[in-house]
């Protein structure tokens, strides 16, 4: 408030108020600091009877604090006894100090009061340090506020009541209608309703849902890694990993087992840092004389950087069974019968047996060797009955399949011969006879260069002796094969329908016999072929190569292979199929026999089941060449394996 | 119950001998203690010495023991353990002859591996070779007749026992030329010691394996590789096979000469029934064959009305079969696994063999059973190797190791000697078996001289089946005076001076190899104790003229 301002009401009030001043400071004179106006309360009354004089502006004005003038002084809001025993009571706005007044005494004061009609209304202000004149409008509004009134004397407090709303016309809401009685009667539709319900639950229309049945029980011991908070994507919480537990070691006092002896402690600094024991155990006599860890820091500091270095990832562990990541496979013992133990040899050769073949009722072998001869053996007994002294390297026999013809063929160096067996019936033998008589008219040792029309019905004559068209194959003769990619390796014939499967080196060619065209082409996929096989079913093939690996096709399926075997460590010299047996073998240059348990079956969306059986050994090695060939018995669970060790052998079941 | 009797140190059994063999090889049937890891050596070294004590010329020999029906052939108290019997009580220990051969004589060469060999007959012996011929030993000693005709090896061969008397031969052979001869001959005569077949046998479109004699003989069977069985009469039908036969022969043959006087049989029916060879065929029973084949089977067929009556599959290619045992009804067969089974078609319901007995390493080729002998079997195989098998332990009784290559036949001869061939074209005869003839006298229930005397009487008054009877059983009971124990069995340790050198090829067989016996529990055996002095009585051995009866 400006002094100006209060100067003006000093002056206004100043006339009137001078009879009741007294008594406003008379006890407290001790305290000058302390503003109090219950003293004042008794004289509020005379204000209150002078209140009609100031207008309303200049209570209006007094009411903006815009024109508050800032207080002198600048300490703040501390308490001001600090400056109690100062010279100063603080700094202007400018920081120079504020000198403090000289204190009045009481005397003075009284004669001031005596003097100055207006002095009741000045005030001491302590913070400012200078006396202030309150106007009679302020010391009228703090009388009345002491007395409980408003501050304004003209404010009226209880004025009338004037009641703006317009009754008439308007209606009410709220009737003063006493209650309907249907309020109180219980409603017939809603029974009605409650009935229709009761209804329906007791018959069952209306199923309410189980609670659900919350297992009250859990793993008390249970990974809490495994909890469904921490299996949720994305951000996953991921443990620490745990520091190790302390054990017996790192107790005080423990067992003697753990302390070592001076030599281990010794032989420790022989290794190297990292090896070396991070913690030595020590006993010590009680825990008080333990000392202090050195290394905790260290360790503690470790373990954060630990932690804060190193990446955690979640590991996706799977709890697989190795067991079924097998495949099932039936065991070896339902398989059987396989060809397992070698009971019989057929001795005699005297160069590595090359070739053999087994008569189609299974009664005599025929074996072809590099020392020139070819011999038929008795199967039961091992008896060598026949000998032909051929004077050339034996590269392929094979029988007639057909049971009434005992024709052996034989490739003999560049020729093809024809030999009449001679085992049979009588007139089996006649009929042998009669055939190759008609064969001498062409020349019985085939050099490749009949002419085809004569090839062609010797095929039809014999129903299929593949040798001869394999031969003439690979003469490139035989018009329907003229063009070849490769040098061919071998060839079988389809056993149900007129198919010719011939293998080159690195594909399998499926012709058409009737039609003289390709049909489809095999893709194998390794180096080179070797052998060839067909099942007895017609559809699924068989074919071995140089990198020991063992193909099977399943020729409906694709072109590719349906499974390759990397059984062999060299080459496969022969892979085979047995005509009754769901069995297959292949023998290899690193003198071992495989035998197979190839299934197929009927249903077309089965796959065939492969399952090896048995590796037989027992040819060895010469001039680095193992087992050559390999033949099942048509009608028994038997193999036949010719070697380079000028040993034939039979493994039975 | 025995473990307190193992950890015993001085572990004792008490046994009693006892014995059905007749009154000189009788022992005491007072009980005594022996020690209990005795072997079987140790058990016949004890009899041998309580039978030298009770009569002074007793000479030494081995033999076997029962308990229970099963020969002992572990240590006493292992054997105990194992069939869970009581040492505490006295045991009964059975002794019989045991049953090896106790002499090899030379073989007989041949000039081709010998495929089939027959001993039915007791003065001679039949072998068939793969030269196409088949040969007649008498007494396995000097070759005296050569029968001709066959153009490839002969497979099988037998004689037909047509109740003629000993000099007059009946012979059927069967050959891989399809065909078979039947030959007759008189032993008497020596002249021509060539013979040629009186009849050939054709129909087989294959060679044919085996033959069988119908007991009652006037018929045989063959098996073939043609899957077949044939019959064929011996006898009926033969004056018009022959007419046309001859006709026929002379028209398409151009040989001449001796087969004038042969006749051409064809075979009165056929049984089919087996998709493979038939390889063995037998004919026990007036009524009844059995055949067995590669096709895994072995069946049985009923002769009058030709039908298969029992099939048995058995998982294995069969080579050969043989009827005998307990009342002729056990088939014993072996094929192209080393295991040869038995099995009992009465039992009904399955199929399972009630013998196995595996020791060999190869193919078996041939077995037999003995002729009067429940329980002996022989069998030979591809690995060289002639077996002697007693049903009563599935160890071999013996082994016979005389040829160098392929056995590829075996057969008893007179009932105490085994004769085989092999592929190293040899006949090989071990003799000295002694079996006791047990069935027939457990069978007849009679004192000893009342069966002999019965047994006389019934051969003067009937046929051969009871001479038969006689012959084996005046053979078997003083076998020591034909066949002098060439050596005694080599487990015994008698001073060598005084018996005559051990036979170098006869030992006791090793362990089989699928020999199930029962596990025996972990047992550490006393040290073996010293034979108490008091109960074997001191003796000394007798001189070899005062040990001859």
């Amino acid at each position: 408030m400006g002094n100006s301002d209060g100067d003006r009401h000093n002056d206004d009030l100043s006339a009137e108020d001078s009879p009741w001043s007294e008594g406003s400071w008379s006890d407290d004179d001790d305290d000058e600091g302390s503003l109090s106006f219950e003293d004042s309360g008794d004289s509020g009354e005379g204000s209150d009877v002078e209140s009609d004089e100031p207008d309303a502006a200049a209570a209006e004005e007094s009411d903006s604090s815009e024109d508050e003038v800032a207080p002198r002084n600048t300490v703040g809001d501390v308490p001001l006894e600090w400056y109690k025993n100062e010279e100063h009571i603080g700094y202007d706005i400018a920081g120079s100090k504020i000198k403090k007044r000289d204190r009045e005494g009481r005397i003075e004061a009284y004669l001031k009061n005596a003097d100055d009609a207006k002095n009741w209304r000045k005030i001491y202000d302590e913070y400012n340090d200078e006396e202030v004149q309150i106007t009679k409008e302020e010391a009228k509004i703090i009388s009345r506020l002491l007395k409980g009134k408003t501050p304004h004397a003209n404010v009226d407090p209880y004025p009338d009541y004037v009641d703006w709303f317009e009754y008439e016309g308007k209606g009410h809401p709220l009737s003063s209608a006493p209650e309907p009685k249907r309020r109180f009667v219980p409603s017939k539709w809603e029974q009605k309703k409650v009935v229709k319900l009761v209804r329906a639950i007791r018959k069952g229309w209306i199923k309410f849902d189980k609670p659900k049945e919350e297992p009250n029980f859990y793993l008390l011991w249970g990974d809490e890694t495994d909890t469904a908070d921490n299996k949720r994507q994305g951000l996953s919480y991921i443990p620490a990993p745990k520091p190790n537990l302390p054990g017996h070691e790192e107790s005080y006092n423990p067992s003697v087992e753990y302390i070592p002896t001076q030599e281990e402690i010794d032989s420790y600094q022989l290794m190297y840092e990292e090896d070396r024991p991070k913690f030595i155990p020590r006993r010590f006599d009680c825990l008080r004389s333990v000392p202090a860890y050195e290394k905790a820091l260290r360790e503690g500091f470790d373990r954060c950087l630990d932690l804060y270095l190193c990446p955690r990832t979640r590991k996706k562990r799977i709890n697989i069974d190795p067991e079924s990541l097998k495949p099932k496979l039936p065991s070896k013992k339902d398989l059987r019968p396989y060809p397992r133990t070698c009971y019989l040899e057929f001795k005699g050769h005297n160069g590595p047996v090359k070739s053999l073949s087994v008569e189609s009722t299974g009664q005599w072998i025929a074996s072809g060797s590099s020392d020139g001869t070819i011999r038929v053996w008795e199967v039961e007994t091992g008896r060598c009955i026949k000998i032909w002294n051929v004077g050339g390297v034996v590269h392929r026999i094979a029988w007639n399949p057909s049971p009434d013809r005992n024709i052996l063929a034989a490739v003999v160096d560049h020729d093809l011969l024809l030999l009449n067996a001679g085992v049979g019936d009588e007139e089996i033998q006649m009929k042998t006879k009669g055939l190759l008589q008609i064969e001498e008219l062409a020349p019985d040792e085939d050099t490749g260069d009949k002419k085809p029309a004569v090839k062609w019905v010797k095929h039809e004559q014999f129903n299929g002796i593949m040798l001869i068209h394999h031969k003439l194959s690979k003469k490139h003769s035989h018009h329907p094969f003229r063009k070849l990619p490769g040098l061919p390796i071998a060839a079988v014939f389809h056993p149900i329908q007129k198919m010719f499967f011939v293998a080159t080196k690195k594909f399998v060619q499926v012709y058409d016999l009737q039609k003289a065209q390709i049909v489809k082409k095999l893709e194998p996929g390794v180096r080179e072929l070797s052998s060839i096989s067909i099942h007895p079913g017609g559809d699924n093939v068989i074919v071995g190569s140089k990198d020991g690996k063992l193909c099977w096709f399943d020729t409906d399926l694709s072109t590719r292979p349906y499974k390759t075997l990397k059984n062999h460590s060299k080459d496969i010299t022969n892979v085979t199929f047995h005509r009754k047996y769901p069995l297959f073998a292949s023998s290899s240059e690193d003198c071992t026999a495989y035998v197979f348990h190839g299934m197929v079956y009927s249903d077309l969306n089965q796959n065939p089941l492969i399952v090896p059986l048995e590796i037989l050994r027992g040819h060895s090695s010469s001039d680095g060449r193992g087992v050559l060939d390999c033949k099942f018995h048509p009608k028994q669970p038997w193999l036949f394996t010719a070697g380079a060790d000028s040993v034939v052998r039979l493994y039975c079941d | 119950m025995n473990s307190g009797g193992a950890s015993d140190p001085s572990c004792q059994v008490r046994v009693r001998f006892v014995t059905k063999l007749p009154p000189p090889l009788r022992a005491p049937p007072t009980s005594i203690a022996v020690p209990a890891d005795l072997t079987r050596m140790g058990l016949s070294e004890i009899v041998n010495s309580l039978l030298l004590a009770a009569s002074p010329g007793h000479q030494a020999q081995p033999f076997d023991f029962l308990v229970d029906g099963e020969l002992v052939r572990l240590p006493l108290q292992e054997f105990l353990l194992a069939k869970g019997i009581s040492a505490e009580r006295v045991l009964e220990l059975e002794y019989v002859k045991a049953v090896a051969p106790r002499k090899e004589e030379d073989p007989r060469p041949h000039d081709d591996w010998v495929s089939t060999v027959d001993g039915s007959n007791p003065s001679f012996v039949l072998t068939g070779c793969y030269d196409g011929l088949a040969r007649i030993w008498r007494d396995a000693a000097e070759c005296t007749h050569i029968l001709e005709g066959h153009s490839d090896g002969i497979t099988s061969a037998s004689f037909i026992n047509k109740g003629e008397t000993e000099d007059r031969l009946h012979v059927v052979t069967a050959s891989k030329d399809r065909s078979l001869r039947l030959f007759k001959f008189d032993t008497s005569v020596a002249t021509p010691k060539q013979v040629g077949a009186y009849k050939i046998l054709r129909g087989h479109t294959s060679s044919v394996q085996s033959v069988a004699v119908d007991p009652s003989t006037d018929m045989i069977c063959s098996g073939s590789w043609d899957s077949s069985i044939k019959l064929w009469s011996v006898e009926g039908s033969e004056e018009d096979g022959d007419t046309v036969s001859v006709k026929k022969r002379r028209t398409n043959s151009d040989s001449s000469g001796p087969e004038d006087s042969q006749f051409e049989g064809s075979a009165t029916s056929t049984f089919l029934g087996h998709t493979q060879c038939v390889s063995a065929v037998a004919w026990p029973e007036r009524q009844t064959i059995y055949s067995a084949s590669w096709d895994h089977s072995v069946r049985q067929w009923d002769v009058q009305t030709g039908k298969e009556t029992w099939n048995m599959v058995c998982g294995k290619a069969l080579n050969c079969l043989d009827c005998g045992g307990e009342s002729s009804s056990l088939i014993a067969a072996g094929g192209s696994d080393p295991v040869l089974r038995v099995w009992d078609p009465r039992k009904p319901g399955t199929l399972a063999p009630i013998f196995q007995f595996s020791s060999h390493k190869s193919w078996i080729s041939a077995c037999k059973w003995h002729p009067s002998s429940w329980f002996h079997l022989v069998s030979s195989s591809f690995d060289g190797k002639v077996m002697l098998w007693d049903l009563r332990t599935a160890w071999p009784l013996a082994s016979v190791e005389s040829h160098k290559d392929k056995v590829l036949c075996v057969d008893w001869w007179k009932g105490d000697s085994v004769i085989s061939g092999g592929a190293d074209s040899k006949l090989c005869i071990a003799s000295g078996i002694e079996i006791w003839q047990q069935q027939l006298i457990t069978h007849c229930k009679i004192a000893i001289p009342l069966f002999l005397a019965a047994l006389l009487a019934l051969a003067a008054v009937s046929g051969s089946a009871a001479r038969r009877l006689e012959e084996t059983e005046t053979e078997t009971a003083p076998p020591e005076e034909e066949h002098k124990p060439a050596a005694v069995f080599p487990e015994i340790p008698v001073p060598e001076h005084e018996l005559p050198p051990l036979p170098e090829r006869v030992h006791l067989p090793p362990l089989p190899e699928g020999v199930h016996l029962p596990p025996f529990p972990e047992v550490d055996l006393p040290p073996k104790p010293e034979i108490p002095g008091s109960n074997i009585p001191d003796f000394h051995f007798p001189k070899p003229e005062e040990a001859k009866p």
